[in-house]
């Protein structure tokens, strides 16, 4: 692996002393010349990422991720408990949650609080769920659920950051950064890491925009979120009066000058800005396109449960499957309103009406076309929720709690690991954070222990020191 | 566009200092002077594309000012407002 030196900023006395000289040699050198010399922008590298080849054959080659925010509990969806139900109002045996991380039941009598909603089995391979999720539940056979999951983090934002990042300290890449500077993008049009966000059902906090930062990798692999209402980047459209051939003339401008001006100050930030001008303008023409669904049958629309690009979970999956289809590595869709401290029996039910459909629809429409094979769909929050009651609510949760993923090289219509009975610890086929990170990175052909990038002198990678693939939930 | 002698290089001083605090490298310059050229043609040919370019944004330009002539100097500050150097410093 080799990694480019443009993209380090670590200049020793002698490095940047002799960088000087060539700066102020070249620009001399270019004043003398033609100022046509610069006539052609310098178009930005396509780039190709760092892994190549490939560490091992890869199972996929791109990733949605359908990304429950707020913490959706467990126990009203994929993870059945009898023996919770059984002890609903009986205080929770104290050997579970003595010296235990609580979020806001700190100093609480705590007391079980059975599952609120009843599970049934589907398909052939009897997946048991929940009774909110009426269309997921027809997938059972295309899913693997994960009832084993672990986090580390307990509150909304820090958890957010573990789980997209491997760190709860903000500053790290996040996956989809991690992804496409390894692997490139597949598409020249449209970014390589993709964010779209809607909300519902619940409260719904914010997702700050760290949350699909680049951290220390190059600017230009930092996530694109695209707005849910309106225009879905801003000011993409053209001013009023103009033809694209005026637009070209201005972003041409720009990167001339910031080309003239890179051979001076010799900063990757202006290197990023660049690439991401060029990027800016190819997506003048990508995006207007991208969002147009007029294209998309009636029936496909009514699979999805959406009218148009409205902002909606629903609309959101079917815009990732349209840039699945360009050819985009990366794409999250956050639905904020899973995080029902209080009232969960209904809140669930409302926020499992929000993405349910739609959730089912994408891996349907993505198996239709053929592309599920080589798309994995992963579908889960930050962690889940407390066995014990928060009034009719429940408590953030981390020790244990689940998710299912699709497509792209996972075993399909499996269940795999568990929770004890109450619902609390993952006991068996533990998945925590960083398993799930380096089994991700293993399906699309990286060794998650060889994707590494150094700053600050030392390599850093997503599973920072841990991580194991999980074996048992890949086909 | 109403202050000092009104040619080029004066009002492109002005707006590179007011933008970036320094003044356009030559090379800078010829670009600027390459892009104004182009869109004063281009918008003398299209005088209503011009209005239509001008009415963006809150602020109404004024009427004694050449449309033409303001809406090629509109494309010059969208280039170096949109220079990574206004907002970062060298």
């Amino acid at each position: 692996m080799s990694y480019p030196d443009d993209f380090r900023l670590r200049l020793t006395r002698r490095q940047l002393l002799g960088r000087a000289a060539a700066g102020i040699g070249s620009v001399a050198l270019a004043s003398l010349l033609d100022p046509k010399l610069f006539a052609a922008a310098p178009g930005p590298e396509r780039w190709d990422g760092v892994v190549r080849p490939l560490h091992t054959p890869a199972k996929c080659k791109r990733v949605i991720w359908l990304y429950m925010a707020g913490g959706p509990s467990h126990l009203e969806t994929f993870d059945n408990k009898p023996k919770l139900a059984e002890m609903h109002g009986q205080p929770m045996p104290d050997a579970f949650t003595r010296g235990q991380p609580i979020a806001q039941l700190q100093g609480q009598q705590l007391k079980c609080f059975g599952p609120q909603h009843p599970f049934a089995r589907y398909g052939r391979s009897g997946q048991e769920i929940s009774d909110v999720l009426p269309h997921i539940s027809g997938i059972a056979d295309e899913m693997c659920i994960v009832r084993s999951l672990v986090t580390e983090q307990i509150n909304h934002d820090p958890a957010h950051t573990f789980m997209n990042t491997g760190s709860m300290v903000p500053g790290r890449p996040s996956m989809g950064s991690w992804l496409t500077y390894g692997l490139g993008s597949d598409c020249e049009n449209l970014p390589g890491f993709v964010v779209m966000t809607s909300a519902g059902g619940g409260q719904g906090q914010p997702i700050a925009a760290r949350q699909w930062s680049s951290g220390f990798l190059p600017g230009r692999f930092q996530g694109v979120a695209f707005q849910s209402s309106g225009d879905p980047v801003h000011y993409v459209s053209r001013p009023k009066g103009t033809t694209a051939g005026d637009q070209e003339d201005i972003v041409r401008s720009v990167q001339r000058l910031h080309a003239l001006r890179n051979e001076v100050i010799d900063d990757p930030e202006i290197a990023t800005r660049i690439s991401q001008y060029e990027m800016a303008f190819r997506m003048h023409a990508s995006v207007p396109e991208l969002v147009d669904f007029s294209s998309e049958p009636k029936h496909i629309m009514e699979m999805y449960g959406t009218k148009g690009a409205d902002g909606t979970f629903a609309a959101n999956c079917l815009l990732a499957r349209r840039l699945a289809e360009r050819g985009v590595r990366f794409i999250q869709c956050y639905h904020r309103g899973w995080d029902h401290h209080g009232g969960i029996k209904d809140g669930v039910a409302v926020t499992a009406r929000y993405v349910d459909q739609a959730s089912a629809a994408l891996v349907r429409d993505l198996r239709q076309r053929g592309m599920l094979d080589d798309t994995l769909v992963v579908w889960g929050g930050e962690f889940g929720r407390t066995p014990m009651a928060q009034g009719n609510g429940r408590d953030h949760h981390i020790k244990g709690f689940s998710g299912w993923m699709a497509g792209g090289g996972i075993k399909p219509g499996i269940t795999y690991g568990e929770t004890d009975e109450f619902g609390y610890n993952a006991v068996k086929d533990v998945v925590h954070v960083h398993d799930l990170h380096a089994t991700i990175l293993k399906l699309l052909g990286i060794d998650h222990e060889r994707l590494t990038y150094k700053f600050q002198g030392r390599n850093f990678r997503l599973t920072d020191v841990h991580g194991k693939v999980v074996r048992g939930i890949m086909a | 566009m109403t202050e000092g002698s009104g040619d080029f290089a004066t009002r492109l001083d002005r707006a590179f200092r007011e933008a970036v605090s320094r003044a356009p490298t030559r090379d800078e310059s010829l670009e600027l002077a390459a892009l104004h050229a182009k869109h004063l043609e281009r918008f003398r040919k299209d005088p209503e594309g011009a209005k239509e370019y001008l009415a963006v944004g809150l602020t109404h330009p004024s009427a004694d000012l050449d449309p033409v002539e303001l809406a090629a100097w509109m494309s010059v500050s969208r280039v170096i407002l949109n220079l990574y150097e206004m907002i970062a410093h060298y």
